[in-house]
């Protein structure tokens, strides 16, 4: 499913983390547990889905509080 | 290391662990522990795909789970006096070591040695022949954080058949401490009955597997492929973390993986019918299995299935290879039970 703007900001903070394929994968995951969808992400789900995507990021090795608070921030 | 005269397994198989009815195989210690044995190109074939979506961190994910199952099972071999000595007396120490990875040669890791041991502080060593190392790193994470009882890292360099490994008194905060935990104590009763070995009691379909306790493998004869033994949580740590952070490729690349073995062991007359895959799976400890079939379909029903898309992945390549149709299927799931039902595409 193709983002909107405002999920293609997100996959821009994740794809250098964790390559396209993941990024795109992690979204679409996350919108998914949050009731979203990357196709129609809005400003009210980015608190939520920051807050999943630094809960997941841990696991690859990445600092999750560093990205979360890049996305709260779009 | 002393093994059965009858069946050549090892003691220490039949000490630590009980092939029960149910299709698992828990060890004595701890009943909602299991081990299960699995094929080495398996395991790798799914690290080295779920690499090339992931990218190298995957190898780390596997170390993180294996040590925390790894602690635990010598948390449970150490409990007692044995383990006050083991962590309280001098002599412990480089020893204690080496005898924990002897019992890892019989689980078929491979065979270490510890190069430099300082308590409290690392220890670090050489593998030969490693099933695969990231998980032997995390084997040894493990050992380390139950003696020492602190946190560790582990890195690693494969050269060829050997690797180095260096395991290392974790510094600052240990951030996935609570991850990769998957707890499945679910067990459905099973009435698999399995021939006795006359000396030494195991399973005797256990004979088709080979020890070589100085290189530290396990060779299927019946698949001339290698084996371990291993505690399937470890497995289920890591997809349960990476299907709750990228879903469905990681179930799916299991299945693929999966299929494409079951169609090979069709293929090279390992399994040539339902039958051997329902024993198969008991033997290995990955499910309690039973099937019912007629023209049209296929029916398996899994109890204690230690992951879904492991066992559901081999069914379906097996019918393919048995059957010679690309299978359809659909999966009905109760707490404990996978119903399977298989036919060709099209039927």
């Amino acid at each position: 499913m193709k983002a909107n703007p405002l999920g293609q900001k997100v996959l821009e903070i994740l794809t250098p983390k964790v390559g396209a394929i993941v990024a795109q994968a992690m979204l679409e995951k996350q919108c998914n547990a949050i009731g979203a969808s990357p196709a129609f992400l809005r400003k009210d789900h980015l608190e939520p889905l920051a807050k999943r995507i630094e809960h997941v990021l841990v696991i690859f090795g990445h600092d999750g509080k560093e990205v979360s608070n890049k996305i709260r921030a779009l | 290391m002393k093994h059965c005269k009858e069946c050549g397994v090892p003691d220490i198989i039949g000490r630590d662990q009980r092939w029960s009815s149910d299709g698992t195989i828990p060890i004595t210690g701890d009943p909602n522990f299991r081990m299960g044995i699995v094929e080495v190109p398996v395991m790798r074939e799914i690290a080295s795909r779920l690499e090339k979506i992931v990218g190298p961190s995957i190898h780390n994910m596997f170390m993180e789970s294996k040590r925390k199952y790894a602690r635990h099972y010598i948390d449970i071999l150490l409990k007692g006096p044995l383990g006050f000595l083991v962590r309280h007396t001098a002599s412990g120490g480089k020893k204690v070591y080496q005898t924990l990875l002897q019992t890892s040669t019989s689980l078929g890791y491979g065979h270490a040695t510890v190069d430099e041991y300082k308590r409290k502080t690392l220890v670090h060593g050489t593998i030969h022949n490693p099933y695969y190392t990231p998980f032997f790193v995390g084997d040894v994470r493990g050992v380390f954080e139950s003696v020492e009882r602190l946190p560790s890292t582990g890195t690693w360099v494969d050269k060829g058949d050997v690797a180095t490994i260096a395991v290392d008194v974790m510094a600052g905060e240990d951030e996935l401490g609570k991850r990769f935990q998957y707890d499945d104590t679910l067990r459905k009763p099973g009435d698999l009955k399995y021939t006795p070995c006359k000396s030494c009691g195991l399973p005797k379909e256990l004979s088709r597997f080979v020890w070589d306790l100085d290189k530290g493998t396990i060779l299927d004869t019946k698949a001339n492929e290698r084996v371990f033994i291993t505690g399937l949580n470890d497995f289920n740590g890591v997809f349960m973390e990476l299907e709750e952070a990228i879903g469905d490729i990681v179930p799916n690349t299991i299945l693929e993986v999966n299929r494409e073995h079951g169609v090979k062991l069709v293929k090279n007359r390992v399994v040539t019918g339902y039958g051997d895959l329902v024993r198969g799976a008991g033997l290995k400890g990955l499910a309690y299995t039973t099937f019912q079939g007629n023209n049209d379909q296929v029916k398996l029903t899994f109890k204690n299935t230690f992951n879904k898309n492991y066992v559901v992945g081999r069914a379906l390549g097996v019918y393919e290879g048995l059957e010679g149709k690309k299978p359809e299927h659909t999966i009905k799931e109760t707490p404990g039970i996978i119903e399977l039902t298989i036919k060709g595409r099209g039927a």
